[in-house]
């Protein structure tokens, strides 16, 4: 169902101006990655031409990624608007590879790491079991977080993003007016203003730079220093690979990948209010969307995309996640390719202003992840798995200095917070859940004030299973109903209820001597209610009907069962 | 309750905002007072009430007996 905090859901298709400015908004805050990816290839020293080529390369691959992402009929494409953005998780393994081997290299890894993203994603459905929400939930978060360090530099204009002789105090303001005006948009704007909070943030922020004189000269002139038209190279022709760098091309597209399903599966939540896990089918195709992606990407002569947070993020705050954005985004991305002063200006935007953009939407993404983590009811292992997940992505971006001297294969997981915490995430998931059952018995005493001890008990279950508070909250009440009416004299003894879990079900077979409850169709009326003694259970009988995904009546002996699925 | 509808009352209002659940006897009384005060030509009114309670009323349609109100 669609969530009421969006003008545009999934399935929506805005005006034509309407998708024509949100696909720019989508793009413009595409451009801290560009800025991102020139300082990675300037790491191994590719020439000012050749980056411009892998830059523009880039923009077609993510134009088509994103239209290729919001198919949603086929085996590719997850259906959403999810564009794609250059993969830091590649950047160490495209410095080993471009730095040592040359581009050719690089472009023919980075298809072989393509390849192995669509072998993961036709895995994922095999595999859902490992990513249960409490994991997802630590990923999304972290995803938030690792996009900081893109920003915060910018917004608070360190002295390495701005250009010598650039005053700092200046560009702080910039930066801080950019972030207030989208924070103002999103906090208190109505339609269009709700709609365009990083368009008119980034007008405020161009508008406040030109104000302050922190538009420096070199930035103009990288502007007109390029033709208004021209058609995208390839940076040098050729690819080739290298046997001896797949095993960190590998790692990097684990780490990916792991980005790639908590992206993903924060597309399907923002876009369904009643969404409780993860469809790891949808998520399989647009992992693979994401690996064709990818091998395009090396083909034509570039680097590694990814799943962009950034862009979720400014869909979850702007309220547009319509898919046909995608198709608007893809079009203009592809647009710029070919037209080198649009995209020169984009990139050559104020550092503090893209920084305001990105930390806006990491502040979404960081939230989403910590809401999915905290709609689940945890254990002590399952707090232990999160929280220590959590502090050892966190580690790297607190403490770099912890992994300086970490093999280098190792280093696409170890610099990743993301691919750090999921890591850990997975693998104490696993071992925490060694000995924990998923099945627990409560026995009651009839005719008593049972209400606490049901609470508890299902509480503690439903903590050591991950259950939903919903789903234990609703057991809760139907166990207590069921008690209450087996006290108006259908069981004296006690009541045994069993309790069994499996992630997408909540089965409690309840179960005691004596006569069984009544399970009627229709609701008891008034009448019955007062006067007829077995109103009370008939009511009851009702009530759990609604509720329930299954619910019968058998006798086993001289003992009834009475057996209510509720859904997770 | 029904001491009060016994005597001059013909309303009763509840306050509801520290409950937690609403067991099936529960709906009940809710019943039989809102019979009683119907009877008077009055009218039995919840406020505070919880979306979990409300979710319940709404269920088992007491909505047409109960008021419900913020």
């Amino acid at each position: 169902m669609k969530p009421s905090t969006l003008t545009y859901g999934v399935d929506d298709t805005p005006p034509l101006p309407a998708l024509a400015t949100l696909g720019l908004q989508q793009l413009l805050i595409g451009a801290a990655g560009w800025v991102m990816m020139a300082t990675a290839l300037a790491a191994f020293s590719t020439s000012a031409g050749d980056t411009q080529s892998i830059l523009r390369m880039s923009m077609i691959v993510t134009g088509l990624g994103a239209m290729l992402q919001a198919n949603r009929r086929g085996p590719i494409g997850s259906g959403y608007l999810c564009p794609p953005i250059v993969a830091p998780a590649f950047f160490s393994t495209a410095v080993l590879a471009g730095g040592g081997y040359g581009l050719p290299t690089l472009f023919g890894m980075t298809t072989v790491a393509g390849v192995l993203e669509v072998a993961v994603a036709r895995l994922l459905p095999r595999i859902r079991a490992l990513f249960p929400p409490e994991v997802i939930g630590v990923v999304m978060t972290m995803v938030g977080v690792a996009v900081m360090p893109a920003g915060f530099p910018r917004l608070l204009a360190d002295p390495a993003t701005l250009s010598a002789g650039a005053d700092q105090g200046r560009n702080v303001a910039v930066g801080l007016i950019t972030l207030a005006t989208m924070m103002g948009c999103t906090a208190w704007g109505r339609g269009l203003v709700r709609l365009f909070p990083l368009l008119i943030g980034i007008c405020a922020g161009v508008a406040a730079a030109v104000a302050l004189d922190c538009i420096p000269p070199t930035a103009v002139q990288s502007v007109v220093d390029q033709p208004w038209v021209s058609w995208p190279r390839r940076a040098v022709p050729g690819i080739a690979v290298e046997w001896s760098l797949l095993l960190p091309f590998t790692i990097a597209c684990i780490a990916t990948s792991l980005k790639n399903v908590g992206d993903l599966t924060m597309c399907q939540k923002i876009n369904d209010s009643e969404w409780t896990r993860t469809d790891m089918a949808s998520v399989s195709r647009g992992a693979t969307s994401q690996g064709i992606g990818n091998i395009v990407a090396g083909l034509l002569g570039t680097v590694s995309h990814n799943t962009s947070s950034s862009n979720i993020g400014l869909a979850i705050a702007s309220g547009a996640t319509s898919r046909t954005i995608a198709y608007s985004f893809g079009l203009l991305m592809v647009c710029c390719a070919f037209l080198p002063k649009v995209a020169a200006t984009i990139t050559a935007l104020p550092p503090p202003i893209t920084g305001a953009a990105v930390v806006y939407c990491c502040c979404f993404m960081m939230l989403a992840g910590i809401q999915l983590l905290t709609s689940r009811l945890l254990d002590a292992r399952r707090i232990l798995m999160a929280g220590c997940a959590l502090a050892f992505g966190l580690s790297g971006g607190l403490m770099p200095h912890l992994y300086v001297n970490a093999p280098h294969v190792l280093r696409p997981i170890l610099n990743s917070p993301v691919s750090l915490s999921a890591i850990v995430a997975l693998v104490l998931n696993y071992v925490m859940q060694l000995g924990n059952t998923r099945r627990t018995r409560l026995t009651l005493a009839a005719g008593t004030d049972n209400y606490v001890a049901i609470r508890d008990g299902l509480l503690q279950f439903g903590a050591s299973v991950a259950a939903r508070k919903e789903t234990i909250t609703m057991a809760t009440e139907s166990l207590h109903h069921v008690m209450e009416s087996l006290a108006t004299g259908l069981t004296t003894g006690d009541v045994t209820v069993d309790l069994t879990f499996d992630e997408y079900n909540l089965d409690l077979d309840v179960s005691h001597q004596g006569q069984a409850i009544e399970l009627v169709k229709t609701r008891p009326d008034r009448n019955t209610l007062l006067n007829d003694p077995t109103g009370l259970a008939k009511l009851t009988g009702w009530l759990l009907g609604q509720r329930a995904e299954r619910l019968r009546v058998r006798t086993d002996g001289d003992r009834c069962h009475l057996l209510l699925r509720l859904a997770n | 309750m029904q001491r009060l509808l016994d005597g001059d009352a013909d309303s009763v209002e509840l306050d509801f905002s520290n409950i937690e659940f609403l067991s099936s006897a529960g709906l009940r009384v809710l019943l039989i007072t809102a019979n009683a005060a119907e009877a008077k030509g009055g009218t039995l009114q919840l406020c505070g009430a919880s979306a979990q309670i409300r979710a319940v009323i709404l269920t088992v349609g007491f909505d047409d007996i109960v008021n419900l109100r913020d």
